[in-house]
């Protein structure tokens, strides 16, 4: 218990800061997408190299991917269906023995059901889950966090030395 | 002034790109320094992980000069590989100069090693190192399952063939140890002892007939007949005459009771006569029970020549079956797919399920196509003139439907070893494997060979020049080998302390200038029917069995003179016994004719009195007494 909430005291403490839009954004869905999927395929792999060369928020993804993974224990039933429907669709066949076949993508386990139903969600839905973490990201901090900005309350706690003090560090240590 | 210092301190962040340049220079780092591992060290780290996997493997040093490997080019060589003979450890037993792999891309980017084409070069056996291999100490204490498995087979044939048995020859040619069990067994002689029973017995009998004899044949009687005669025939008086007659009737009685009375005992003799008389041939079958007794004791004759060759070879011929039953399991250790088929095992549900798709272009873990095998070798070097090739060792042989083969084929000038010839097929395609070999050497030298080397016999050859075929047909369980060699121009090494098995050895040696041997066994690893066959065996098997022949004779001879010498005496003593108790029949039968003569003398008497006649009577008792001579 205490580290989900280690988690998702994270996660606001980044909708809180800077950190951009877009980044936290793309963040999530490489989240969604890490833990939607099995970790062990190769996929994954390329998500991570993702993350690592391009400036996509990685806390943000491995929060994401953390509590992902919950959802995905429960729609395992739907990912196995889907990965059976489409593994077994006739006119793929051959596509799925040469893919079976060369070097490589048999490393990313498409023929287990699992991985290729949660592949074929998540990778449909990633655009979706990218667009409304924006959207909803954005709401957050003009809606929440700027009212919240405006109490008296937090203004009391901007103006003590301690704040301050605290601001400074916070600068200090990210920059 | 104010403006300016206010936007000299308030710094606009620089806007960074989407990509992560400060996280691109750390992975290049790791990346030029897992480069550099690959190209400076990982070859001799991986030469120093051959070199001890291979001397634990081995038992001794195992030393390799370079390894090369090459990632873009997926090439491994390895050079100057040095295997350290176990049991020679100046020496290599095999040196080879370059291996070189060639692995398939295509199968590298599946995770799987495939080697395409290889070629094992300049391959040495024998040759001297430049400094001994270190030996590792044997481990007694946890024998390995291949061993105990050639162990298996090893004892099993030791323990039926293991037996010197020319030893044993020599032992009856020394010809001392018969004579002392045949000492030590005299005690126990059945015959004696029963010649000593019998004596007594006879004895026994003898003395108590004597006795007997002696009362019957006592004379007073014959003496007081007489008398009495006399006495009634001077009677002139009637009455007198008629009590005379009364008398000689009581006599009459008591002639007709003694008579009787030996009678009774002569026949009671007679019966004992013949009962003793059994004796002498009942002393001949304990005899004979004797002499055979002590040949059984006597354990040497019946050593089975048809075997001698067995007994010579069985050992050899053991080791070769043993490395057979090696490598099979080695082979069933490392070759084959466990099992036909996986097993279907539902998986669990978050596992989901695994679709096979059908294998257009599939590799197995590892395949090496094709190994060539070449060696150029001068009379003078120890490398061989080598020429074969090794094709298709894999881990999945039922995936690639091919066996295993090594056809090989070469001569190693250097050592000696010359026309070797080599087809080996391990075939693990179908659901029993079956692996078949045929291994054929033209000319080898034979080290030194003893067969027997006691302090009774040194028995073997120094040098030899060999050739020896071996093929083997290995099917799971069952084994069916053969071995045909020849051993031409032995330097035989006969020393006996024994002359004569010198002698013997030496005649028979000489008349052979080929030994040839001829194996085969069949049947199951646990229970081996093994046959040999050799001239050796069977020349020294002919050459012994005549000898041996003459040896028996001679000890049946002894034993039989040991038994007579025992017996006789005794069986004399019982004759003589025995002759006694006749003699005491014979006289039982003497007296018991006076006494009847005496009862008719008596009955003739008493009618002449009765007629009045005594001075006939008279005359008569002179003339009867004259015949007694008393």
């Amino acid at each position: 218990m205490g580290l989900i909430l280690k988690q998702l005291f994270s996660f606001i403490k980044l909708l809180n800061s800077d950190t951009g839009n877009i980044s936290l954004a793309m963040g999530m869905t490489c989240g969604f997408i890490l833990g939607m999927t099995p970790t062990l395929s190769l996929h994954s792999l390329l998500i991570f190299l993702i993350l690592f060369f391009f400036r996509i928020q990685i806390g943000a993804a491995l929060i994401s991917a953390f509590f992902f993974k919950f959802v995905a224990f429960i729609l395992d039933p739907a990912f196995d269906a889907v990965g059976k429907k489409v593994l077994e669709i006739e006119s793929l066949q051959g596509l799925y023995t040469s893919l079976y076949n060369m070097p490589i993508i048999p490393f990313t386990r498409f023929n287990n059901s699992i991985v290729m139903g949660s592949a074929v969600i998540t990778f449909a839905l990633s655009p979706i889950v990218f667009l409304l973490s924006q959207y909803l990201i954005i709401k957050y901090r003009v809606t929440v966090l700027a009212r919240f900005k405006e109490t008296k309350v937090w203004k009391a706690v901007e103006a003590t030395k301690f704040y301050q003090w605290y601001y400074k560090y916070d600068q200090y240590k990210w920059n | 002034m104010s403006e300016n210092k206010d936007t000299k301190e308030v710094k606009t962040p620089k806007k960074k790109g989407p990509i992560r340049f400060e996280a691109i220079i750390p992975v290049l780092v790791l990346s030029l320094l897992t480069f550099a591992y690959f190209s400076y060290y990982f070859d001799r780290h991986l030469r120093s992980l051959v070199e001890y996997v291979g001397t634990q493997a081995n038992g001794a040093e195992v030393n390799v000069g370079s390894i090369k490997t090459s990632f873009l080019n997926g090439s491994f060589d390895l050079n100057v590989l040095q295997v350290t003979d176990k049991e020679k450890p100046t020496h290599n037993m095999l040196e080879i100069e370059n291996m070189h792999f060639q692995y398939v891309w295509d199968a590298l980017l599946r995770m799987k090693f495939v080697v395409d084409d290889a070629s094992i070069n300049n391959i040495q056996i024998s040759k001297p190192r430049k400094s001994p291999g270190k030996v590792l100490p044997p481990e007694p204490a946890k024998p390995s399952k291949i061993n105990e498995l050639q162990i298996e087979v090893i004892s099993q044939i030791k323990n039926k063939y293991g037996k010197n048995v020319l030893g044993d020859i020599v032992t009856l040619l020394e010809g001392g140890d018969y004579k002392d069990q045949i000492d030590k067994l005299r005690a126990d002689l059945k015959s004696e002892a029963r010649i000593t029973a019998m004596i007594a017995d006879v004895t026994t009998k003898k003395e108590f007939w004597d006795a007997k004899v002696k009362t019957l044949a006592d004379t007073s009687k014959i003496k007081e007949i007489e008398s009495k005669i006399q006495t009634i025939s001077k009677q002139k008086n009637i009455l007198e005459q008629a009590k005379g007659v009364k008398d000689l009737n009581d006599l009459l009685k008591d002639v007709d009771k003694q008579y009787k009375e030996i009678q009774s005992a002569s026949k009671q003799l007679q019966t004992e006569v013949n009962a003793v008389a059994q004796y002498p041939k009942e002393i001949e079958n304990l005899v004979k029970e004797d002499i055979a007794s002590l040949k059984n004791r006597f354990s040497v004759p019946q050593i089975d020549f048809k075997d001698m060759a067995m007994h010579l070879f069985a050992g050899e011929f053991a080791e070769y079956i043993a490395k057979a039953r090696k490598y099979q399991a080695l082979a069933e250790q490392y070759l084959p797919e466990k099992k036909e088929k996986e097993e279907v095992v539902p998986p669990k549900r978050d596992l989901g399920k695994n679709y096979e798709f059908p294998i257009t272009k599939g590799y197995p873990l590892f395949w090496l196509k094709r190994a060539a095998l070449s060696s150029k070798g001068t009379a003078d070097s120890y490398s061989g003139n080598v020429s074969g090739e090794l094709t298709n060792v894999t881990t999945s042989p039922k995936t690639i439907g091919k066996p295993v083969v090594l056809d090989m084929r070469g001569d190693f000038p250097g050592a000696k070893v010359m026309g070797v010839q080599a087809l080996i097929k391990a075939d693990f395609t179908k659901t029993i494997s079956e692996q078949t070999a045929k291994i054929k050497v033209g000319s080898f030298i034979v080290p030194e060979k003893m067969f027997v080397n006691d302090e009774k016999l040194k028995f073997g050859f120094k040098n030899a020049i060999g050739s020896s075929t071996i093929e083997a047909t290995l099917k799971q369980e069952q084994v069916a080998m053969s071995w045909n060699s020849s051993l031409n121009k032995p330097l035989f090494i006969i020393e006996s302390k024994t002359k004569l098995a010198q002698e013997i050895l030496t005649n028979i040696m000489n008349g052979i200038p080929v030994i040839t041997i001829n194996g085969s066994v069949a049947g199951t690893f646990k229970n081996l029917d093994m046959n040999i066959s050799s001239n050796l065996g069977d020349e020294l098997g002919n050459g012994f069995k005549r000898e041996i022949g003459n040896k028996i004779a001679e000890a049946q001879n002894k034993i039989q003179s040991l038994v007579d010498d025992k017996i006789m005496k005794p069986k004399n003593d019982l004759m003589a016994a025995i002759g006694g108790n006749k003699a005491n029949l014979s006289s039982l039968s003497n007296v018991g004719e006076l006494y009847k003569k005496n009862e008719e003398r008596i009955k003739v008497e008493i009618e002449k009195l009765k007629k009045g006649g005594s001075k006939g009577l008279q005359e008569q008792g002179k003339k009867l007494l004259k015949g007694f001579k008393f």
